[in-house]
This record gives structure tokens, C-alpha cells and sequence, in this order.
């Protein structure tokens, strides 16, 4: 297994190195793409984005070692959703990181899971005035153009209009 | 209005921010070496004045951050509705909204998006304008015009599409699956509910040549028109509604054996048969004999089966996922298979269908023993007016997996329809989904089935339940005495009785969120249950 799976390092970008099992780094397409440029499993492969910083590393590979498991048992689908429900559930810093870290390191199932994971804070939200509270959004908006938007799908508003 | 009594008691009416912020993280330390340039939208991170109170201090909104193809990718799991309130909010977040409209292949479709009207479609589907899949969620019949618009939007595009269809003829040409067979892509096509006639099939085949998947109701084609659809649909693996005896339904077909029909489906890994009046034996032995060792599906729908017969396709057909007896025409066929299902059968079933077939007591308590209750994460039974109450609780106690379940209950099923401490709740409250209630008109009298998401056995939070499950009256939400945290979501009548019920019996509530359409007679409503919850807690 060994022989076939060499380690690969990776250096964040706090200048931390962490080893894992090529399987799992080739996960990540830039990763993978970066290994095969360089053709040279020994050399350090350093992640320039901001996002990924150790703490962040460490749960993206969380992760991916993760779901590379659930692959090679051929886990049930509850298991999995358990585990990615548990997964989305962190603070909003976190998931703004993790999605940053995803996004740059090419991960789709990833990038999808914490994306849901905002889509469902937005979803929870009954008017765009809780929208822009929990966002922090200002209204750019003149009275006019609120009901210039309103009127581009009325019957969302009015519920007789059916 | 905005309400704050006692140390737990909080009630939010329309705005329930500020319970929500608390989940927010404040900023420990200030971030040096991040430039929070990402979004010129979002305010800075600064302090803010809500309600004339002073909320927050240093916070960083990390989530407005976000923008660009990221927010794109957020909104798209987004409903119309929801992200119609989305591009209400900042002009950037509209045009983001208009961008991932465009980009969405896949749309679902409530009562409550859109109505199904050809204006209001064609200016839907001018948005998503990009579709290739089309699911309307619901049982309620799409008007032709529906299906126009949607046939004229999507012609060269749409993969997939589910809907509920009818029409009034058994033979010859439908309109409304004409109007789909324009859909030169389609790959998908689930109707249930909806019969096709041996002169649609044709079409379909003749203008789709990519069909996988085709199920519905019923599909009434001769041995002939099958063939054609195999022929020129050589990727079909999934067929559905196939009548075996159409000879019995249409004039002027002749009796064909059921072998010669089975012999040409003997590649599909899901399917569904219905056979009507009339009992072949034939028939499973065909589906065992036959290279049906693929089926993960299976639907007998209105088959009269002997229990041999069954078990013995059990024992072929190993990998079975999903498998559905519908509308046996001798009570208690399920149940006669149920007690003589031996630990080695339906090793794979996630999923069983029961719909309108006659249960016994007994066979529901076999059910609740056998192996395969385990690993149940999906059952639907229509009619349980053979059961008991201890059996159907003893079942719900082993089904340990389920997250779907679905009942309907007759009308002379009075331990149903009792007060709603026999509301029905998934033993596995944290990833259940809900009790649905079957809309169809022969349940029409139950009126106070409840419908709830759940945490173990104690009923203790009810989150946003939706109009549309209007077997609930709030009366009854009062009786769950663990009840802590509910939130009702444009709750269309809410009487003063019912809320005077549930203030009174609802010892427990923590917070309670409502909003509301903005009749008068649900206003009162509203003030009566916080009138009651604050003068309870005052006291």
C-alpha cells in the first residue's frame, strides 16, 4: 500500500507541513495537478491561498480521508449525510475558510457541501430583512426598485394572485 | 411585534434574528493579516444599532463575504421562492441571483412556487433558462398549459421531468403527452398517477430515442408497441405501469402471454407490472426464470399472487432495493408473505410500499420481527385499518432506520383519529423527514393527523410546518407536553380557539416564532397566544 501511496507534503499557508497519503491529496485536482507538473512525490507542494491555513488544512483533509473511506467500504448514504451534517455544522469563520479553501483547492463535493451549508442559513430567513441581519447586508435599494423587483414574480408576494 | 418575558420565554413574531445571531461567533482578535476586501456590498464589520439596542460589537459577517461564483454556487440550491427573497436584498445579490437562475439544471417545483399558468412558467422558465431537469413535487394535476409551456421552453433541453398528468382517454393520442413526447432529450419521464395509452408510448419512442426511464400509473400497450419502444429506446432500464392483461381493457386486442411481453424486458434493473382481473402463475415465474437477477425495483401493482409464488421471487431476485405491493385484489396477500418471509429474503429492501394493500395486524407485527425492519429506511402504508395500535408502535420502535415514512390511514381507524397523542413520530426524530399525509380524497375526513418533526419519542420542537400540511391544527401542537421550540410559517388560519388551546396546555414553549398573512382574524390569534404564554410566565 505504501509503495503505491507515497506521502505527500504539503505546506500551508502559515508555513506548516503536513504529510498525507497521495490517494487522499489527489483529491484536491489542483493538488493533483501540481504532483503531476512536478512529476516528483517528494517535493513540497505549497498552498498559496489564504484560506489554507493549518486549522483549515487539517479539516479539509479531515474530510477527504473521510470520504475516501466511505468510498473504498462502499458506506450507506446515512452515514455519509451524518457525517457531512456533523461537518457543516461550525462557526460562520469556518465555513467562509473551508468554502475559500475548497473553491482553491478544487474540491467539488466539498465546495457543494458548505455552500448547502449557507444556502440553508439563507433558507432559514423569512424576509430579506432577516437576510441582511444575519449578513450584515445594507440595503442598496431605492422604494422604487424594491417594487420593480417585486414585480418581476408577483405571485411570490401575493398569495391570492393564484 | 417583539416580546421578552421571563428568563426563557421569548416570543418572535416575523423577526427571529436576534435568537439566530447568537449562533454567530463574535471576532475574538482583530485579523491583521486578512484583507476583508472580498465584498464592496457588505458593510465592514462594524457596530450596529437594531431595535435602538446596541446588538453587537466587533463581529466579522464572515458569510457576506462571500460573492462572486461562490455566491453563485450558494443560491443554487435555492427554491424560486427563496431566491426571489434572495435578490430582494442587495443589488448585487440580485444580479448573483439572475446568474444562478441561468446556471440551474435542476428545478423543483411546489404547489406554492409559481402558479401553473403559461405566463407565469414561460417568465419562471425564461429565468432558468437553462433547465435539464424539471421535477413538480406535488400531486395535484398540471393543466395542459402547464405542460405547454414547459414542452415550448425546454424542447431541446430537458433530461428529466416528473409531473402528475391525466388524461381522458386509454386510447389513441393524449394531448398532454404529446405536448411532453416534443422533448426530443428526455431521458427520465416519472407520471404518477398518470395512465399512458399504447399510442403515447409510440410517440415517446419514436421522438425520444435517449429514454432510461420511463414510469408511470399505467401503461396500456399491446405486445406490439412495447417492442417499438424497445427498439428504438435501446438505453431503457427502467420500466414501470406495464399492464399485463390490456387484452382485458381495450377492445379489439388479443390476449397475449404474459411471458412473450416479460421476455422482452428481461434487461431492466427496475420494474413495475400491473395486472388487472386476472391471475397468471406464469408470470413470477417468468420474473424468476428470466435474467430479472438485476431487478433493484420492483412494483406488483393489483397482482394477485400466491405466497409461494412471492417468496420464491424473493429468493431470485436478491437485490432487491425497493419493492412495492400495491392493491392486491385478495386481503392479506402482503401479510401471508410478510409471516412466511425467512431472514435470508430481501436482504438489500431499503424501501416498501404497502399502499392500499390490506395488512393484517399480524403481518405488520412479522414485519416489526423480521431482520429487514432494521435496515427500513423508507415505508409507506396507505391503509392500516387492520392494525392495531400496539403493532403499528411495536413496528415504528423496530424500524431503527427510517427516515421516510408515509401514512394514510381510513376513516374507521379510531386509534388514529383519536386525540393527538397517537400522533405518529419517527423513532428516528433526528434525520426523519416527516409524516405525510395522503392527500388523496378518500382520506379527506382526517383532519387531525399530526404532522411534526421529532426528537426521540418526546415530541420537544416543531420547526416551520407548512401550510400545506393542513392536518395540523395548533390545538393539537398544545398536547405534546414537551414541546420547546415551535415555528409556524405563514400559518393560514389560525383561529382563537386553537390558539387558546395551545397557550393553555403548552407548559414548556421557549420560543415561539410565527409569521404570518395578515388576516385580522390570525392577528388576533397571535396576540392571544402571547397574551397567554407571557402571563403565565409573569405569574
Amino acid at each position: 500500500m505504501s509503495e503505491a501511496d507515497p506521502e505527500i507534503t504539503l505546506e500551508t499557508y502559515d508555513k506548516h507541513q503536513i504529510k498525507i497519503p497521495k490517494s487522499i491529496a489527489t483529491r484536491s485536482a489542483i493538488i493533483n495537478m501540481m504532483i503531476e507538473d512536478t512529476g516528483d512525490v517528494n517535493e513540497v507542494v505549497p498552498l498559496a491561498d489564504k484560506s489554507c491555513t493549518l486549522n483549515i488544512m487539517n479539516r479539509v483533509i479531515e474530510y477527504l480521508k473521510k470520504h475516501a473511506e466511505f468510498d473504498n467500504t462502499g458506506a450507506d448514504d446515512e452515514v455519509i449525510n451524518e457525517f457531512d451534517k456533523e461537518f457543516q455544522e461550525q462557526s460562520d469563520e469556518i465555513i467562509f475558510q473551508t468554502i475559500l479553501a475548497a473553491n482553491f483547492l478544487d474540491i467539488k463535493n466539498l465546495l457543494e457541501l458548505m455552500c448547502k451549508k449557507v444556502a440553508d442559513e439563507i433558507k432559514k430567513c423569512k424576509t430579506p430583512d432577516d437576510i441582511r441581519d444575519r449578513f450584515n447586508i445594507r440595503k442598496d435599494y431605492t422604494p422604487e426598485e424594491v417594487e420593480e423587483v417585486k414585480r418581476a414574480h408577483p405571485w411570490i408576494y401575493d398569495k391570492n394572485a393564484k | 411585534m417583539e416580546g421578552t418575558t421571563g428568563d426563557c420565554t421569548s416570543i418572535h413574531i416575523k423577526r427571529s434574528s436576534v435568537a439566530r445571531s447568537s449562533q454567530l461567533r463574535p471576532r475574538a482578535q482583530t485579523n491583521s493579516q486578512r484583507d476583508n476586501s472580498a465584498s464592496g456590498d457588505c458593510e465592514r464589520p462594524l457596530e450596529r444599532l437594531k431595535g435602538g439596542r446596541l446588538t453587537c460589537s466587533k463581529r466579522v459577517f464572515w458569510l457576506a463575504q462571500l460573492n462572486g461564483e461562490l455566491l453563485v454556487q450558494t443560491f443554487l440550491t435555492l427554491s424560486p421562492r427563496e431566491a426571489s427573497r434572495a435578490s430582494q436584498v442587495c443589488r448585487s445579490w440580485q444580479q448573483t441571483v439572475r446568474m444562478s437562475c441561468r446556471l440551474t439544471s435542476r428545478l423543483e417545483l411546489g404547489q406554492y412556487d409559481c402558479p401553473w399558468r403559461r405566463k407565469n412558467l414561460g417568465s419562471l422558465f425564461k429565468r432558468y433558462c437553462s433547465l435539464e431537469e424539471l421535477h413538480f413535487c406535488t400531486e395535484f394535476l398540471l393543466p395542459l398549459e402547464a405542460v405547454q409551456a414547459i414542452s415550448k421552453a425546454f424542447s431541446q433541453s430537458l433530461r428529466s421531468f416528473t409531473g402528475f398528468l391525466i388524461s381522458n382517454c386509454v386510447e389513441g393520442k393524449q394531448v398532454a403527452i404529446s405536448e411532453l413526447a416534443k422533448i426530443s432529450t428526455l431521458e427520465s419521464l416519472t407520471l404518477e398517477g398518470t395512465l399512458i395509452s399504447g399510442h403515447s408510448l409510440v410517440e415517446l419512442a419514436d421522438n425520444c430515442p435517449n429514454l432510461r426511464s420511463v414510469c408511470c400509473h399505467e401503461i396500456l400497450a399491446t405486445h406490439s408497441q412495447l417492442a417499438y419502444l424497445w427498439d428504438r429506446c435501446p438505453n431503457l432500464s427502467s420500466l414501470s405501469g406495464v399492464n399485463l392483461s390490456v387484452h382485458n381493457e381495450l377492445d379489439g386486442v388479443a390476449r397475449e402471454p404474459a411471458s412473450l411481453i416479460l421476455s422482452q424486458l428481461s434487461s431492466l434493473n427496475s420494474l413495475g407490472l400491473n395486472l388487472f382481473t386476472e391471475y397468471d402463475p406464469q408470470i413470477l415465474d417468468c420474473i424468476s426464470k428470466l435474467s430479472f437477477s438485476n431487478l433493484t425495483s420492483l412494483r406488483l401493482r393489483a397482482c394477485t399472487f400466491p405466497t409461494e409464488g412471492v417468496l420464491n421471487l424473493f429468493t431470485h431476485c436478491t437485490r432487491l432495493e425497493s419493492l412495492s405491493l400495491v392493491a392486491s385484489e385478495i386481503p392479506g396477500c402482503a401479510d401471508e408473505v410478510f409471516r412466511n418471509l425467512s431472514s435470508s429474503h430481501l436482504p438489500c429492501l431499503k424501501s416498501l410500499d404497502l399502499d392500499e394493500d390490506q395488512i393484517s395486524d399480524r403481518g405488520l407485527a412479522a414485519l416489526a420481527r423480521h431482520p429487514v425492519a432494521m435496515h427500513l429506511t423508507a415505508l409507506e402504508c396507505l391503509d392500516l385499518k387492520n392494525a392495531s395500535r400496539s403493532t403499528f408502535f411495536a413496528l415504528m420502535g423496530s424500524l431503527s432506520s427510517l427516515s421516510r415514512l408515509r401514512v394514510g390511514v381510513a376513516r374507521n381507524t379510531p386509534w388514529l383519529q383519536g386525540p393527538s397523542k397517537d400522533c405518529l413520530m419517527l423513532p428516528n426524530g433526528s434525520c426523519g423527514e416527516f409524516l405525510d399525509v395522503s392527500k388523496r380524497t378518500a382520506f379527506d375526513s382526517v383532519d387531525n393527523l399530526a404532522v411534526c418533526w421529532c426528537d426521540d419519542f418526546g415530541l420537544t420542537e416543531v420547526e416551520e410546518i407548512q401550510p400545506r400540511c393542513k392536518y395540523v391544527r395548533i390545538g393539537q401542537l398544545g398536547e405534546w407536553p414537551n414541546l420547546s421550540h415551535l415555528e409556524l410559517c405563514d400559518w393560514p388560519a389560525l383561529s382563537s380557539m386553537d390558539a387558546a388551546i395551545f397557550a393553555s396546555r403548552s407548559r414548556k414553549i421557549k420560543r415561539f416564532t410565527l409569521s404570518l398573512p395578515h388576516e385580522l382574524s390570525s392577528n388576533r390569534a397571535v396576540f392571544f397566544v402571547a397574551a397567554s404564554l407571557t402571563n403565565r410566565f409573569d405569574r
